[in-house]
């Protein structure tokens, strides 16, 4: 990765300005920019996802102020360009070679007699966070990953007519699973404390 | 532009065509509905990275290019631990050791409770592989994906090539409709005229034969009802379709009796 870009006020309000004239509205497309931006680093595989949208935003910002509207090039593609540099320099770049090392390390490492322990705190922390659930939420959640395969497309679609519908299981799922990984995370960093 | 779950995986997996991947960025970057679409896709993979029912290549792939970031780590971890605590406090039904395999292990003797009902289930379990083995088709990983596809509901307006084709008693093969190849998407979605009309929910084995070998097997393809009648769809990964002639044989699984054949030729 190059050097990063600082932000600074004159950039911010050149970005801004690409955004929109309106300075509500600009805050607002910035926003939803920046979590658009997020969510494609992480769709791309990067593990430090809101580092590389703001390395982008500062990028853009930094030439925003000598974009030219009147070229006939949307806004959307000006800096989808700066996102796909910041994100093949990225994927070129040490860190993420780093990253995939320390994964394949904790792969090898799953043999070793360390691990059990960790997935009895693992699972502990589970059971822990599985209580702490609505016990409608907990039951629901087991009862989804219950199957495999065959069964388990068959045993989807049966929950999903008894819920209304494959999208409203999709969400509360996707919200419980939410709900879950923090509380985790939170038991995992308590009990290696 | 709406996305297919195939096109989905295949982005995920970073083995979509340049096009197609700068398309979807840019709609990942703009659109609230294709970043949920993805993250279902996602966590669809996942589970059947766990289960072992990815293709050799697409396995690859998910350890090279998708288990990438912290954040897909963590959802792999979760997941097979909802798995194996959900294999542990219900029911275990995996026929084939899938890469949580050991995990379920370590968690069955949590639960020594439940070791009568465990014995009972492993006995079941074993009678149910060696069905699979020696009386049940095998699938291969591949046949196994387009199952899964096939099982959706196939609407008419996904970004594939559709194929209509009547059943025949294929006397002269020079009849048959010809195709080229070069026009055919991804995957291809066959609509074959039933001549009759099927008992609800009924289901079709669909085999796919060029010359006298079978190439592919989707065992459980749909009927759907149509203002001109009764069609069975499936949808079928263009690679293993050769070119030349191509026989589509139906068996309706309800009555193996009932089958029709629908003859075509590739270019």
């Amino acid at each position: 990765m190059k050097g990063s870009y600082n932000l600074d006020q004159q950039g911010f309000d050149d970005l801004l300005r690409l955004l929109s004239e309106d300075r509500d509205e600009a805050a607002l497309r910035y926003g939803k920019l920046r979590e658009g931006l997020v969510r494609f680093f992480e769709f791309r595989g990067c593990s430090d996802h809101d580092y590389l949208a703001d390395e982008t935003l500062n990028r853009v910002a930094a030439k925003a102020g000598s974009f030219d509207k009147t070229s006939g090039v949307a806004p959307a593609s000006y800096i989808y360009g700066f996102a796909r540099n910041v994100l093949l320099e990225y994927m070129r770049g040490p860190k993420n070679r780093e990253s995939q090392l320390e994964w394949e390390h904790f792969q090898y490492s799953t043999d070793s007699e360390t691990v059990p322990d960790d997935r009895e705190t693992d699972l502990a922390c589970l059971e822990s966070c599985l209580e702490d659930l609505r016990p409608e939420d907990g039951a629901l959640v087991l009862e989804y990953f219950s199957r495999e395969r065959r069964e388990k497309i068959e045993l989807r679609r049966v929950m999903a007519e008894r819920l209304g519908g494959p999208q409203v299981l999709q969400s509360r799922i996707f919200r419980i699973k939410a709900t879950l990984k923090a509380c985790i995370r939170r038991c995992r960093e308590k009990k290696r404390a | 532009m709406a996305w297919n779950d195939i096109q989905l995986r295949r982005y995920l997996l970073g083995d979509l065509a340049d096009s197609e991947t700068e398309r979807l960025d840019r709609q990942v970057i703009s659109d609230e509905n294709s970043r949920l679409n993805l993250e279902a896709a996602e966590h669809e993979l996942i589970e059947e990275y766990l289960e072992g029912v990815l293709s050799d290549r697409d396995r690859d792939l998910f350890n090279d290019r998708f288990l990438t970031s912290d954040r897909r780590r963590e959802d792999l971890s979760m997941i097979v631990l909802l798995k194996a605590h959900a294999a542990g406090t219900l029911s275990p039904l995996s026929e084939e050791k899938s890469p949580f395999a050991g995990f379920i292990d370590n968690v069955f003797t949590r639960f020594r409770p439940l070791a009568a009902a465990a014995a009972i289930l492993v006995i079941g379990l074993f009678s149910y592989v060696g069905w699979r083995v020696f009386v049940a088709e095998q699938y291969t990983p591949l046949e196994r994906e387009f199952a899964a596809l096939n099982r959706a509901d196939l609407g008419l307006n996904g970004a594939w090539t559709t194929i209509p084709l009547a059943p025949g008693q294929l006397r002269d093969l020079s009849t048959v409709p010809r195709m080229e190849m070069g026009t055919l998407s991804e995957s291809v979605l066959f609509r074959l005229v039933l001549p009759y009309t099927p008992m609800a929910d009924s289901s079709f084995k669909v085999e796919v034969f060029a010359g006298d070998a079978k190439v592919f097997v989707v065992g459980e393809a749909r009927a759907y009802s149509t203002p001109s009648g009764n069609e069975v769809r499936v949808l079928l990964p263009r690679t293993v379709l050769p070119s030349g002639q191509i026989l589509l044989k139906t068996t309706n699984n309800a009555d193996p009796s009932l089958t029709q054949t629908y003859a075509f030729s590739l270019k």
